[in-house]
């Protein structure tokens, strides 16, 4: 990968009391790149998306941000928008707390609500959505301060396929747009080679990376590329690997 | 009307009539347990003595609920804020949970005299603790992904009280209110056993005289009392989830 790093993590350590989840983690986030960590339940993925966004500190080793700016929006596993707040006050909420002019904070949050197509929706509160949607809302409050990094932390696993897969693509699409680099945690084979331009699967014990792919498909991430050779190959290669590792 | 609505209103109709039926019956001593129909005349004989009476009552346990109210989520606010705080004086306030409010009701005659401060006094310390408890259970109930996510965008603790716990609170200050709005009524009366006035006084004084059908006259106007601002919390309850859907989850 070209692009310069945005995010670099140096021999990053993490305990939880006497456990040691994550062991000598070095990890580079390129601009604009669309990174997978892969890994079963309990690898320590989740923790690594964690420390990457400041929500826990890593007993030993650093992070070094590319500039000063930590530019990043965090996407949780549910939702967790708030009940008593509508659709475009939900998206407008990093905006307010950050204490943004209104006409910005408005501005930014119909715009986000527009990229996640709903628009028509922005006076509904959370209750009267689906669970597809109230992600969109998620998505929609993450983008709504502009970030140039993306945290992901499995925010497909609690929805069904059809929807899951609706939301892939417009993620997929809206990252190419808006130029965004995501890291994304998820345990399943599938949504990493459709989502990532590269995916690290991660060891159970002490965190290594027992994988580091780089994906170039000859063709676009749509559809039909669930069906194409080239991604039930890497679905297969992936997915060998991944038994191989935690037979 | 809803169906525990007739339910409710069914059992009310067939326990009065079961009541009247075994005073008129003689199963149950008249001098003791006056029949519904004789308490029903006794409240229209002195009506003009009982509305008085149960404005006062009503006028003392709002004014103690109201203070419990205000102080309880000053308090309640304070100590999510503040351990040290919480430490030093939540002592204080389970302390007027636990002594029976009678035991101090003397007291309070002699600190604010005969009449509706000592009335509402007695409301308030009453009242106090479930406000208190339950509006810091709440604040302290909210999900630890929403806090991060306040974190994560740098929120004050300013912002995350009032953007974040109070909201996610209302469900449990909800529920204390429901409580609190029943103890500030039994300690209105409490007070105004020692300091006159209202209900309570007129239960002492058909207490001495042996008439037991005020005492139950009394009696069904405070259930009445208990009720009708259970029911105006509801009506708020419901006009505010129109507007804004706090509490989701509450069932009535």
């Amino acid at each position: 990968m070209s692009s310069p790093a945005l995010l670099e993590l140096k021999n990053i350590h993490k305990k939880f009391q006497d456990r040691e989840v994550l062991k000598d983690v070095n990890l580079t986030l390129h601009a604009g790149e669309f990174l997978c960590l892969l890994g079963p339940s309990g690898c320590g993925k989740s923790t690594l998306l964690r420390l990457m966004a400041g929500l826990e500190k890593p007993t030993t080793g650093s992070l070094h941000w590319q500039g000063t700016e930590k530019n990043f929006a965090f996407v949780f596993q549910e939702p967790q928008l708030l009940a008593w707040r509508s659709v475009f006050e939900n998206t407008r909420l990093p905006l307010e707390l950050q204490r943004r002019p209104l006409h910005e904070q408005n501005e930014n949050s119909r715009e986000a609500l527009k990229k996640v197509q709903l628009g028509d929706f922005e006076n509904h509160f959370p209750h009267e959505l689906s669970g597809g949607m109230k992600m969109r809302v998620s998505i929609a409050r993450a983008l709504s301060s502009a970030p140039r990094i993306l945290f992901m932390d499995e925010p497909f696993s609690a929805l069904d396929e059809v929807t899951r897969f609706a939301l892939q693509r417009q993620l997929r699409d809206l990252c190419e747009t808006e130029k965004l680099s995501v890291v994304f945690v998820t345990h399943s084979t599938y949504e990493a080679a459709f989502l990532a331009d590269r995916i690290l699967m991660m060891n159970t014990q002490g965190g290594h990376f027992i994988l580091n792919e780089e994906i170039h498909y000859r063709q676009g991430r749509n559809e039909a590329l669930r069906s194409a050779s080239e991604y039930q190959a890497l679905v297969a290669k992936v997915s060998q690997k991944m038994q191989e590792a935690f037979r | 009307m809803k169906r525990w609505n007739q339910a409710a209103i069914l059992s009310f109709i067939i326990a009065l009539g079961g009541f009247e039926i075994a005073v008129r019956g003689a199963l149950l001593p008249a001098f003791l347990f006056p029949a519904p129909s004789t308490v029903l005349k006794t409240l229209l004989d002195y009506k003009s003595e009982f509305t008085t009476a149960f404005l006062e009552t009503l006028q003392g346990a709002l004014g103690g609920l109201v203070l419990s109210i205000v102080f309880g989520l000053i308090l309640a606010i304070v100590f999510s804020l503040s351990a040290f705080l919480r430490k030093a004086i939540l002592p204080f306030a389970v302390f007027f949970q636990t002594v029976p409010i009678i035991a101090i009701a003397p007291l309070l005659v002699i600190y604010f005299g005969f009449g509706m401060p000592t009335v509402i006094a007695a409301a308030f310390i009453v009242s106090i603790f479930p406000i208190i408890a339950n509006t810091l259970l709440g604040l302290e109930g909210v999900p630890p992904a929403e806090l991060e996510l306040f974190q994560l965008y740098g929120a004050s603790a300013s912002q995350t009280l009032w953007k974040l716990k109070f909201p996610s609170a209302y469900s449990s200050i909800y529920g204390g209110l429901k409580v609190s709005i029943g103890l500030a009524i039994i300690g209105a009366i409490a007070g105004e056993f020692v300091a006159g006035g209202g209900l309570g006084a007129m239960i002492d004084a058909a207490r001495t005289q042996q008439r037991i059908d005020i005492v139950f006259a009394a009696l069904g106007l405070l259930s009445l009392m208990g009720l009708l601002c259970i029911y105006l919390l509801k009506i708020f309850h419901r006009t505010l989830q129109k507007i804004r859907p706090y509490g989701l989850n509450l069932k009535d």
